[in-house]
């Protein structure tokens, strides 16, 4: 029904990945980040068990160009959020969040961020951390 | 005989070494920055680092030096300084006139401000505008007004602290406008009518702007209007925006008077109102022309901003501010954000202003210490040659393609100077207030940096706009792609092109806003002084017959004043363009040059 084209375009939407059994309350953060901005999230299945390599998938499947992945150990301990860009190299996402840098605030902001990527926005600094972009002090060390 | 001629300039000091006999060849040329106000002692510091700059260039030491050359440094310093002219007003309103990123919904809401808490007990029917402080999540914020609602509450609109107004907005059952991010939310006085606005994507609110829709909105008399009008000016541009009314009694409005300055001339003295403006005092300036002094209205913005100038004066000359006289004078209209009182997000609305550069001859610049001083450290002979100006143009005489008659601008730091010289050699020469710091304080002031080093950068680099993680557009237009990403905190935001690297500029300013201010400030200051300078060294005052202009200097390497220059003067028909000092300087060294030639044949 209708034509090919038309089956294979998807919902341009930022591609959230989530691994293990996260809580709500943070997926929930990062998804109102998103929605504060105006830019739609769906949530997609993931056969991969790294964070990072999750988030690279999801953002090249993603009509946009950016995913999101969440990785939960056992219990519902966080172990990485993760923002990544199409164009980035897979092992280099923009932002990782560790555990110790969760928070909802953090989360919230990282939601936002997604957002801002796809929309040429300038980052939301973390207040705290005025060296940096994001709720991601240390990402540069991450990044190389 | 080997000789280091050197230049101490306001802002940088340089150094040219040339071995002389009957003929002479230069051997090298070095730069740095000058240390300490020009002609003073501590000029020896960086007298001395750039001979051994220079020497070092050519593998050799100052020793071998026969005599070090000053220039007969011109007695002149340079101030500026800028007073907003404009009546500074208090309004009886209070404000939020910010420009959050993402406000919810859209329109235009009036009503009495409540506290989110209360809204299930304000009277149904009467309009209402919620203040949700940061107790209150967006879900819980959602919930209380939606039950509002249902119990017949009219509410019109919010004002939200924290940033979610998207949130909000799409968990309510009836839409209304929000306003969020305001940071000092416990400031909005509750039960006071209010008026609010959000515009729609890519659009500025149009009631809130207009004096007369705020009057209308709150039935405002014309005197009302007349206060109100700061505040709907602030508002202009913006996405959104509120404006409460607040009780009589904290009406309040001050008025400073902006004053008069008499100009003193040799031969006349005119008095202008500095309320008319840059272009009045420039006018009755050109009237008393050459001018001798410059008087002001005591306890008046223009008293302040001459004794500001004067003392800054008498203290790097270390003279009485009696002695200081104003000698010329640059004025220019500028723009000058002006906080404005009630507003509850730290508001600026742009008051008028007078920018002003002055210029004051000092009695004695005290060379000869200088001079003594560095023989003293350096053991090598030192010497102060000719005058300055002459120099500058024997130096300018050495660009391939020039000849005399040939009139030089030298665009510097604190100061512009023209000077020519005429086929039988005669020389005329003319310093005027105003240069490089100036344009660096009105980009500064023009923008609210309030960061002068971030000023003068936007002032010497081009500017481009990160457009993603791998491109940015540069102010000219032209893409440039990266291999690697950019720094993420570059993505989005408005770049300068420094030569470390791009700096983000974080203030919220777009490119074109600053582009604007920056090419204005040097149009006012450059291309002016550029036309008044040539005017009056030009024979019979008309620029017509100067055939060749070089520009020298180091505002002569910036990236487009040079340009501007060219097309202000490409009407008057000379053939302009920077200097090349020696064929390999550029427009930097001139009078360093000058200096080594005036010893030619030595």
């Amino acid at each position: 029904m209708g034509s090919p084209l038309l089956q294979v375009a998807q919902k341009p939407a930022v591609y959230l990945v989530v691994l293990g059994e996260a809580p709500d309350w943070f997926v929930q953060a990062l998804e109102n980040g998103l929605e504060e901005e105006g830019i739609p999230c769906e949530k997609r299945d993931s056969q991969e068990n790294d964070a990072i390599l999750a988030a690279s998938q999801a953002a090249k499947a993603s009509r946009i160009n950016v995913g999101l992945s969440v990785k939960a150990a056992a219990g519902g301990a966080i172990t990485g959020v993760v923002l990544h860009h199409r164009d980035l190299p897979e092992k280099r996402p923009l932002f990782h969040l560790t555990w110790e840098e969760v928070s909802q605030e953090s989360l919230y902001r990282l939601g936002r961020n997604a957002a801002r990527l796809v929309k040429g926005n300038p980052f939301i600094m973390d207040p705290a951390d005025t060296a940096g972009p994001c709720g991601d002090s240390g990402t540069k060390d991450k990044l190389n | 005989m080997l000789i280091a001629g050197v230049d101490i300039g306001n802002n940088s000091t340089e150094v040219a070494v040339a071995r002389i006999g009957g003929d002479i060849q230069f051997l090298s040329s070095a730069l740095v920055r000058t240390i300490g106000l020009k002609g003073t002692l501590r000029n020896a510091m960086c007298v001395i680092d750039a001979v051994d700059k220079a020497m070092a260039a050519v593998s050799m030491t100052r020793n071998d030096l026969d005599l070090i050359l000053l220039n007969k440094a011109t007695p002149v310093i340079g101030d500026v300084a800028m007073e907003t002219i404009t009546e500074t007003v208090i309004t009886e309103s209070a404000m939020i006139g910010h420009n959050p990123d993402t406000p919810g919904g859209l329109g235009l809401g009036q009503g009495v401000t409540v506290d989110i808490r209360d809204l299930t007990q304000t009277a149904p029917g009467a309009p209402c505008i919620a203040v949700i402080d940061g107790g209150v999540d967006f879900t819980q914020a959602a919930e209380m007004i939606n039950a509002a609602v249902a119990k017949g509450v009219k509410i019109t609109g919010a004002i939200v602290k924290k940033d979610d107004g998207v949130l909000i907005y799409n968990r309510l059952t009836s839409p209304i406008p929000i306003v969020d991010e305001v940071q000092h939310i416990d400031k909005v006085p509750l039960g006071m009518p209010a008026a609010l606005e959000v515009a729609r994507v890519g659009r500025s609110i149009e009631k809130l702007s207009n004096p007369y829709d705020i009057a209308t909105l709150f039935e405002l008399s014309p005197e009302e209007t007349r206060q109100i009008t700061p505040i709907a000016r602030a508002l202009t541009g913006n996405r959104s925006g509120v404006v409460i009314k607040t009780p009589k009694g904290d009406v309040q409005e001050r008025r400073i008077p902006a004053g008069t300055i008499t100009l003193v001339g040799e031969t006349a003295k005119e008095t202008v109102d500095v309320e008319l403006g840059a272009d009045a005092i420039m006018e009755k300036l050109a009237r008393v022309a050459p001018l001798k002094e410059i008087q002001s209205q005591p306890g008046t913005n223009a008293h302040g901003m001459f004794e500001r100038v004067r003392t800054v004066m008498a203290e790097l000359t270390d003279q009485p501010v009696s002695l200081i006289k104003i000698q010329d004078v640059l004025a220019v209209n500028t723009l000058q954000p002006q906080h404005v009182l009630g507003g509850l997000a730290g508001e600026f609305t742009r008051g008028t202003a007078v920018g002003l550069a002055a210029m004051v001859m000092t009695q004695n610049i005290p060379m000869q210490r200088l001079a003594a001083k560095l023989k003293e450290e350096t053991g090598v002979e030192v010497e102060i040659g000719g005058v300055e100006a002459e120099m500058a143009i024997t130096g300018a005489l050495t660009t391939p393609g020039a000849e005399a008659p040939l009139a030089i601008l030298d665009l510097g730091g604190g100061s512009t100077d023209a000077s020519i010289i005429h086929r039988d050699g005669t020389v005329k020469s003319i310093h005027m207030a105003g240069a490089g710091d100036m344009v660096t304080m009105l980009i500064n002031t023009e923008l609210g940096l309030d960061d002068p080093d971030l000023a003068e950068d936007i002032k010497r680099y081009p500017l481009a706009k990160v457009e993603t993680l791998f491109h940015m557009r540069h102010e000219t237009g032209a893409v440039e792609f990266f291999d690697a990403h950019l720094d993420p905190s570059l993505f989005g935001r408005v770049a300068i092109l420094g030569e470390n690297g791009p700096i983000p500029i974080m203030h919220d300013l777009n490119l074109n806003q600053i582009v604007n201010v920056r090419r204005k400030a040097k149009e006012k200051v450059f291309v002016r002084n550029a036309l008044r300078a040539l005017e009056q060294v030009a024979p019979g005052g008309n620029i017509r017959l100067i055939d060749f202009v070089a520009l020298v200097g180091g505002s002569a390497l910036d990236f487009e004043i040079p340009e501007m220059i060219a097309d202000a003067l490409a009407e008057y028909g000379p053939v302009l363009g920077k200097g090349n000092i020696r064929g390999c300087e550029g427009p930097r060294n001139a009078v360093a040059t000058g200096l080594c030639l005036s010893r030619k044949g030595c």
